[in-house]
């Protein structure tokens, strides 16, 4: 045979319902799709805010006091002296500093004063180890009086380079914009060491200390010196250090995600249940008269599920579109939270909908393939 | 050969205390080219036998053949496949898909047996011409008159060539002008094919038609009276 007329050209749409119902599960798919997206998104936002700090070039070692093993979710310090202890070591090209805390920053016009609560770094500014990642508008804080705030915390804020915000009760100036520095629950703002001492009460302890290596030092020897010469401190590679910092976020981010993200898949599934009872209620003569006609209850049953694969595919990419659409939009006119979408997920998440949506659909497949051909004589 | 034969086929429809037997060892042979119409009251088995015949349902008893190749009652698929082949159904009600247009109706078939293309959408035409349609073929079905419709169930019954067609009632829904219309374009394109056509009805203007008419009595089918050769 030549060419064959295929039925399944026929069945699926012989066997679809009516527009109405295919529009609402499709954009329920849609909607689900949109929302699972959008909190990957952040998730992935945040725990590329804290790598992107936490894992720049040059941060070759971080030191932080014993026991504590990350920036985000930690409290403590350093001894005195440990920043000249460490720069003596061999092997060892650069030390930086840094003072970490969380504080109240205010600011905004007058009469819509607003207040945030940053994870504020203190480093030796503006070119010592431990500033910002990157910055989309100013530099990076050179005196006390200065402050270089993430760009989601200025748009809440209200804020530009310029303005002045009070930190702590200090009246500070916006000198920079950063990126890269959003961790969804909290940003970061970036001060002179000095002023975060003083402000603190540090007496010269900090919180952390970054290093550089000199060009060919292994890591593990200078490593194993700093525990030794630095009383109570942990040392650790950048990639473990950017580990540890992105199970923090996760573990705050992840467990609301993952909640978030199978109740919305719960609910495109029994949407799509829905819409394939509907069809299934709907098509049964259809179903009865195409199996008289001698289609296998296997072909009906596949022309039903096309119909709804079609609906839940449709959807799901509408759902990637408006997903991509909201990133930058959000991107452009509120880059409040860091939405950082990525091909895998885009496609994952269709994926992760058909398969669903089989299963959602599996029952009014067999009901549809099950149905008896004598109902096609019915008058 | 015979286009269908039925051999001491019995049928009990229903079970429990609601159970009948509708067909009570029923013998009968249909030839290529023949029109047989069967008759009986609402409930006599009519659309029992059909079924049977068309390998909806298998028999409890007794063999069913369709031009000469045996429908086994144990193997569902290959009843299908002989369905799908051999076999043309018109129902009383056109049961047209919804979803696709007339010439999608027609060609649903064709694919189902297995036809090529160009010869699927041939065939189509050229019956769907014959049945005075063929400007319709385009449209959606459900825009179509009821006349109409049945004129797109015939010309889908008979795409595939079969061997055998069962028609269940095929004028009951439509006016007599219609009904007759519907018949007559049976009739002729059936033979023309060489299908025999086994027409289930109580229409009794169908009788000038018919080749041969049969009755069914109690689960048995025989002449039908009136018919040449009985009182
Ligand atoms: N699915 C069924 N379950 C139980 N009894 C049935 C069923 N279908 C038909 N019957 C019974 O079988 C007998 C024959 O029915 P049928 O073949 O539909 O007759 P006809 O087509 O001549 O009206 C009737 O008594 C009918 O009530
Ligand atoms: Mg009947």
């Amino acid at each position: 045979m030549g060419n064959p007329l295929r039925p399944g050209r026929f069945l699926r749409r012989a066997l679809r319902g009516g527009v109405g119902r295919a529009w609402l599960a499709g954009s329920g798919v849609a909607a689900a799709a949109l929302l699972a997206l959008a909190l990957l998104a952040a998730y992935r936002g945040a725990t590329s805010g804290v790598a992107a700090y936490v894992g720049q070039v040059g941060f070759d070692l971080w030191v932080a006091p014993r026991r504590i093993d990350n920036l985000v979710r930690s409290a403590g310090q350093l001894p005195a002296g440990a920043e000249e202890a460490v720069r003596a070591i061999a092997g060892v090209a650069e030390v930086g500093p840094i003072l970490r805390s969380f504080a109240a920053v205010e600011g905004g016009p007058a009469g819509d004063r607003r207040r945030l609560t940053l994870l504020v770094i203190g480093f030796r500014g503006p070119s010592g180890l431990g500033g910002p990642p990157s910055l989309v508008a100013g530099h990076a804080p050179a005196s006390p009086d200065e402050i270089a705030l993430d760009r989601g915390a200025a748009h809440r804020l209200g804020v530009g380079p310029g303005a002045t915000v009070e930190v702590a009760g200090d009246r500070v100036r916006v000198v920079g914009i950063t990126s890269g520095t959003n961790l969804l629950a909290t940003q970061f703002a970036f001060v002179d060491l000095q002023a975060a001492d003083d402000a603190l009460g540090a007496f010269g302890r900090p919180s952390f200390l970054v290093v550089r290596l000199a060009p060919g030092a292994e890591p593990d020897p200078v490593k194993r010196a700093i525990e030794a010469q630095v009383e109570r401190s942990a040392a650790f590679s950048r990639d473990d250090f950017v580990r540890n910092n992105v199970r923090e976020i996760a573990s705050g981010v992840l467990p609301v995600l993952a909640l978030v993200t199978v109740l919305g898949l719960a609910v495109a599934v029994a949407l799509v249940a829905l819409l394939a009872r509907g069809l299934a209620d709907d098509r049964r003569r259809d179903a009865a008269v195409l199996l008289a006609l001698g289609a296998s209850p296997r072909a009906v049953g596949l022309g039903v599920l096309a119909h709804v694969e079609k609906i839940v595919l449709l959807g799901a990419t509408a759902g990637v579109a408006a997903a991509l659409a909201a990133s930058s939009a959000l991107e452009r006119f509120a880059p409040t939270v860091e939405l950082a979408v990525r091909w895998n997920d885009l496609l994952a998440a269709p994926a992760a909908f058909a398969a669903a949506a089989a299963l959602a659909a599996t029952g009014a497949v067999l009901r549809l393939g099950r149905v008896d051909p004598v109902e096609a004589f019915r008058p | 050969m015979t286009a269908l034969e039925l051999a001491g086929v019995s049928k009990v429809r229903g079970c429990g205390p609601l159970a009948v037997s509708a067909l009570r060892g029923v013998s009968l042979r249909i030839d290529p080219g023949e029109l047989v119409l069967l008759e009986g009251p609402s409930g006599s088995g009519k659309t029992t036998l059909l079924s049977v015949a068309g390998g909806l349902l298998r028999p409890d008893a007794g063999e069913v053949r369709v031009g000469g190749e045996l429908l086994p009652p144990g193997d569902a698929e290959a009843r299908r496949t002989v369905r799908a082949r051999r076999i043309g159904f018109v129902f009383q009600r056109s049961n047209l898909l919804p979803g696709l247009d007339g010439l999608e109706n027609v060609l649903v078939q064709a694919a189902l047996a297995g036809l090529d293309e160009p010869l699927a959408r041939r065939r189509a035409g050229e019956l769907l011409d014959a049945m005075g349609v063929g400007h319709l073929a385009g449209r959606r079905v459900g825009g179509l008159s009821a006349g109409e419709e049945q004129r797109f169930a015939v010309a889908r019954a008979l795409v595939h060539s079969p061997s055998l067609v069962l028609a269940d009632e095929p004028t009951a829904s439509l006016d007599s002008a219609a009904g007759r219309a519907v018949v007559e374009a049976l009739v002729a394109l059936g033979r023309d094919r060489g299908a025999a056509i086994l027409v289930a009805t109580h229409d009794a203007r169908l009788a000038p038609f018919a080749t041969r008419r049969l009755a069914i009595v109690d689960g048995g089918v025989g002449p039908a009276r009136g018919a040449p050769g009985e009182p």
